[in-house]
């Protein structure tokens, strides 16, 4: 990476140097290519170069900004200011005429959508929802529909019906059927959330989605103290434009922004000049080669991921080339049982403890649940154990750190265990509500794509019976089978 | 008396034989306070000839008071001369002062003043809210909200830079924002709390009631009146002790500003650094503004003395508070070396409470201590972040008896309920005639001890009565006999203000948990902090984790000579198995050409930044 920037930077547009600190950078990567590391090098720099200009990093979850942190303490030994979007959105809401502060989020949001819903269902003799592809929980499924659609509809900017009703939806898949008449009552549904919002008593507060434009809007309220020179962005394309757009209206001078493809978990689209982000031409920079894991681990994970045709067909798409560090093979355990996937990770855990007291150790599961059984049992055995749902996770120290698969992503391990792969489990059995099948798996195998590339050192995979399909699209030839001793 | 002075240091003795009429006592934790409090009253007594009527203490919190009490029957006993003088908290005195505006006609109460929480104004009539912050929907966080801001307008500091006496002085277009626990920050415009402070002084006319900030308000008015009211009482208390000065609220101290003269003596002893209540409008500077006041006013009358010999702590725990606030305002007296604090690292509550367990069966296996020499010193207990539960969760697993205190928070309303009711039923009966009716009804036993109690404090009328509900509600924390039961005490940092143990354990260091909160009023945890750490008087164990996002309060404490502890797991580990030779060579190699690679790339990075 390092060497193709260099070679692209000598060639004679050297404009960039004269907007430096200030204009905007965006930095795209695959997993690994060390985002977060230029982020934090950037931060670095800016905090060198300007100590009395003030620097914030804002990234998708509280576990990441933590991380980020304790990061920028043991690499730069510098204090950095990290916050989440919404903490720190709400902070400067605070400081507007903008009465509501109270945020609704997650399951808030998802009751004060499910209460509109109702009563449009019950008000509304000629509403019409569109009908979910599913045997079961229907109706929790179209629940899940309305939250994505509403989040989409605020997200993009579009506030009027006429505009709901005339837009191409893109980024959702065709087995759910959306006509007009449907799209009538989910906006219906829409405006009588944004009612509850506004004056009921249980739902008063403001969304994720409104807090964006709000900032957006009364940004000249925002008092100057509060607003940085400089503001980092994590995994930025977890944010959705409004979010990106009050980032950037809110910072003084600059605004970088660390984003990739492979790692979209959440389904969202945007350009980054939609978002208020005026990217300089060869500011942007595209890192292929990563440098925090081994050949052998990249190897494998690159080419499980190249079996999605959805991602290699992408134009964005970016083959990464192979780090040189060598290291051990990845290991591929298939267990019968639960009871041998215990045993398998306390071995591992054990090993790693007896030869690297030192190194922190990632177990990723796909649910908390399993995660505490984990968790238990390693404690037992006097294992440092770290759960990282706990907003204050330390994830620097040695020890096993308890993680699922999903906010495994902006992390890294010296050592890691992915256990779990089973049928049913990941891939997960259900689609989301309104997702193409194509699509659904593209995320899903990205997810194990991610947990992979979480390791530095080793990377031991634990097959629980039924398999999971992905163990099929691991070649043997890229991993060693392991049996317990 | 020179018994008793012979006891003092020279600082304490200083402060004691003072005859200027104002007096500043810096006194940091373990200086003595108390005791030079006590001896510089009796000195007043039995040296400068004053009246013990004419002697009037004010202290905030019960434990304090008592505390004060003690040290004078002791000394008085010792002397075998002296009073108790009235000791009374702010709301007493104020009420005090609100009898006699009564009497005299000046007052717009009438005689049997209802006092209530200003929030129960709004059950009583719930139009005094309507049409108000219509914005909001949630009418309780409303009910809050404004009954905050009034509260805090008339206290001073927090909205506004000085206390306001009548809704007047509110500029309509002013936007006062108030944070409620239900609804988040809520706006409310100057003109809103205009309409709703009229609204309640005419409900406060019609019904006889107001609220606590409202005695303090009327008493300050009464005062500046200059008339009888403010003649009688200015002569009545010539002699004036403050404890805590560094609690009072700007509207407590314009109380006091308003009732001196030229003849008043007033001795204040604070200390700013364990200032921890400003969410109750008390101020830093407090100490400061009223010596830069006096010092101004009558340069020869002023006097400040502080006191710096701490008698309480080893002088390992007197070296870390001081490295902790940066400051050296106390002294080790006994240049005991007794233990180390402790600074132990964990990375949960769970760890710690664990720790905390083992640690005491350890302490008391060998009777070096009691349980009772052990306090536990928790931030905050809360759903997020159930410290004080986690606590007492260990303790009872490990089979360690505990008391846990806690301030109740909520005045005891039901007790002020009844009390004011009693005034209705028995107005102008003996207090102990009034015991013997309630004991014949068969009445709540809280409340007939509560009027034993005050009687022995020499309540004579219901009149009293209402004094001491009122000081009883207003003392901020609620001293149980601890030392009676031979447990573990388990409370809140702020619970231990005053208070002293040989072994003090505190929790919970960390990002948000200690400095509390995502947006922490560091200052203020910095002192709550202090107060934590100088109640120790033999082992202190301070645990947590570093700060990451905001200061780190553990980080702080390692720079100081401690001895530092890492305990990430409750058992010794298990580590039964290794990689295989082979293995292990080709991980090493990994390792050492990834710390390559990343010092390589870090360099690099440096460079690549020029470019950008």
């Amino acid at each position: 990476m390092i060497h193709q920037s260099k070679t692209e930077l000598s060639t004679p547009q050297k404009n960039c140097v004269q907007f430096k600190p200030e204009g905007d950078l965006l930095i795209q990567g695959i997993p690994g290519s060390g985002k977060s590391t230029i982020l934090l090098a950037r931060a670095s720099y800016l905090a060198e170069i300007n100590p009395e200009e003030s620097i914030l990093l804002l990234t998708f979850s509280r576990a990441l900004t933590n991380y980020m942190g304790q990061l920028a303490l043991k690499t730069y030994n510098m204090s950095l200011s990290a916050k989440t979007f919404h903490q720190w959105g709400q902070e400067l809401l605070e400081k507007t005429d903008y009465p509501y502060t109270r945020l609704i989020l997650g399951e808030n949001r998802k009751n004060t959508i499910n209460f509109a819903k109702n009563i449009v269902k019950k008000h509304n003799k000629n509403s019409s929802f569109p009908n979910m592809n599913v045997e079961k929980h229907k109706n929790r499924k179209l629940l899940e529909f309305l939250c994505d659609e509403i989040e989409w509809i605020k997200g993009t900017g579009i506030t009027s019906r006429e505009k709901y009703l005339n837009v191409k939806r893109s980024g959702r898949g065709g087995d759910i059927r959306v006509t007009k008449e449907n799209r009538q009552t989910i906006y219906d549904v829409l405006e009588k959330y944004n009612e509850l919002l506004k004056n009921h008593p249980r739902h008063q507060g403001i969304d994720g989605d409104d807090l964006a434009r709000i900032l957006v809007e009364k940004n000249d309220q925002i008092p100057d103290n509060l607003r940085p020179d400089h503001i980092l962005v994590d995994e930025a394309q977890d944010l959705f434009t409004m979010q990106l757009k009050a980032i950037s209206s809110t910072s003084k001078k600059s605004v970088t922004v660390g984003a990739d493809k492979g790692q979209q978990i959440y389904r969202r689209t945007f350009t980054w000049k939609q978002a208020g982000i005026d990217v300089m031409g060869n500011r942007s920079r595209f890192l292929k080669q990563t440098f925090r894991s081994t050949k052998q681990i990249i190897e494998l994970a690159n080419n499980f991921q190249e079996k999605d045709k959805l991602y290699v067909e992408d134009p964005d798409y970016q083959k990464a080339s192979l780090p040189e560090i060598e290291g051990k093979m990845p290991e591929l355990m298939f267990s019968p049982d639960m009871s041998m996937e215990k045993q398998a990770i306390i071995e591992q855990v054990s090993k790693i403890r007896s030869n690297y007291p030192d190194d922190t150790i990632g177990v990723i599961a796909t649910s908390h649940d399993k995660l505490d059984k984990f968790g238990k049992l390693l404690d037992e055995r006097g294992v440092p154990v770290y759960k990282v749902k706990e907003d204050e996770a330390d994830f620097i120290s040695p020890g096993a750190k308890l993680i699922t698969f999903h906010s495994s992503k902006g992390l890294e391990f010296d050592h890691v265990i992915i256990t779990g792969l089973t049928k049913g489990k990941l891939p997960y059995k259900h689609l989301s509500p309104g997702e193409d099948q194509e699509e659904f798996m593209s995320r899903e195998r990205k997810k194990l794509y991610v947990a992979m590339t979480r390791a530095k050192k080793t990377l031991l995979l634990i097959a629980v019976k039924e398999y999971s399909p992905f163990v099929n699209d691991l070649i043997p030839e890229l991993y060693e089978t392991v049996n317990l001793e | 008396m020179n018994k008793i002075l012979l006891e003092l240091n020279q600082e304490q003795r200083n402060a004691v034989v003072f005859n200027g009429k104002f007096l500043e006592i810096i006194a940091g934790p373990g200086t003595g306070k108390t005791k030079t409090l006590a001896a510089k009253i009796l000195y007043t007594q039995s040296e400068l000839g004053i009246d013990i009527d004419k002697i009037l203490g004010i202290s905030f919190s019960r434990s304090a008071k008592s505390q004060l009490i003690n040290k004078l029957d002791e000394f008085s006993d010792i002397i075998g001369y002296g009073g108790m003088p009235a000791v009374l908290t702010f709301h007493s005195l104020a009420h005090r002062i609100l009898k006699y505006g009564v009497h005299h006609g000046e007052s717009r109460f009438r005689n049997g003043i209802k006092i209530m929480e200003t929030e129960d104004f709004i059950n009583l009539d719930p139009s005094l809210t309507k049409g108000l912050c219509n914005d909001y929907a949630n009418r309780i966080a409303v009910n809050k909200a404004l009954s905050a801001a009034y509260n805090q307008i008339r206290q001073g500091s927090r909205l506004e830079n000085h206390p306001l006496h009548n809704y007047n002085e509110i500029n309509n277009n002013s936007v006062y924002s108030v944070t409620t626990y239900e609804q988040g920050r809520i706006l409310v415009k100057g003109n809103e709390l205009k309409t709703f402070w009229t609204k309640i002084n005419r409900l406060e006319k019609v019904k006889n009631i107001t609220d606590y900030q409202g005695l303090i308000t009327e008493a300050i008015r009464l005062l500046q009146l200059k008339q009888k009211t403010y003649n009688e009482i200015a002569e009545n208390y010539t002699h004036i002790f403050i404890d805590e000065y560094q609690d009072t609220s700007l509207a407590q101290e314009e109380l006091l500003l308003s009732l001196i003269n030229e003849a008043h003596h007033i001795t204040i002893v604070g200390d700013p650094n364990q200032t921890i209540y400003t969410f109750n409008g008390s101020n830093s500077l407090n100490m400061k503004r009223f010596a830069d006041y006096f010092s101004n006013k009558s340069p020869s009358d002023f006097s400040k003395v502080e006191l710096i010999h701490n008698y309480r702590s080893t002088s390992e725990v007197v070296a870390l508070a001081n490295d902790f606030i940066k400051e050296s305002n106390i002294v080790s007296y006994n240049a005991r070396t007794g233990f180390k604090p402790a600074v132990v690292e964990t990375h949960s509550i769970d760890l710690a409470t664990n720790y905390i367990a083992e640690e005491i069966i350890e302490l008391t296996k060998n009777g070096d201590y009691g349980l009772s020499d052990i306090c536990v010193l928790y931030r905050k207990n809360s759903e997020y972040s159930p410290q004080g539960q986690k606590v007492m969760e260990a303790l009872g697993r490990a089979g360690i008896k505990y008391t846990a205190t806690h301030t109740n928070k909520e005045r005891n309303v039901s007790l002020l309920e009844q009390v004011n009711n009693l005034s209705f039923i028995y107005e102008d009966e003996p207090v102990q005639d009034i015991i013997s009716k309630l004991i014949k009804k068969n009445e709540d036993e809280k409340l007939i001890s509560f009027v034993r109690d005050a009687m022995k404090q020499g309540a004579k009328d219901t009149d009293d009565l209402i004094d001491y509900v009122v000081e009883s509600s207003d003392t901020v924390e609620d001293l149980q006999e601890e030392n009676e039961n031979q447990d573990v005490i388990v409370k809140t940092v702020h619970d231990a203000k005053g208070l002293e143990y040989p072994v003090v354990f505190i929790l919970y260091l960390g990002d948000r948990q200690f400095p509390h909160s995502s947006r922490p009023d560091i200052e203020e945890e910095s002192r709550l902090f202090y107060v934590g750490l100088t109640r120790a008087k033999d082992q202190l164990y301070i645990l947590g984790q570093k700060g990451i996002l905001q200061q780190s309060f553990m980080e702080q404490c390692l720079q100081s000579d401690v001895i530092y502890e890492q305990y990430h797991s409750a058992k010794s580990e298990i580590r039964d198995k290794q990689f295989k030779d082979k293995e292990k060579d080709v991980i090493d190699k990994t390792g050492k050409q990834l710390e390559n690679e990343e010092a390589r790339q870090k360099e690099e990075l440096r460079k690549l930044m020029d470019f950008f």
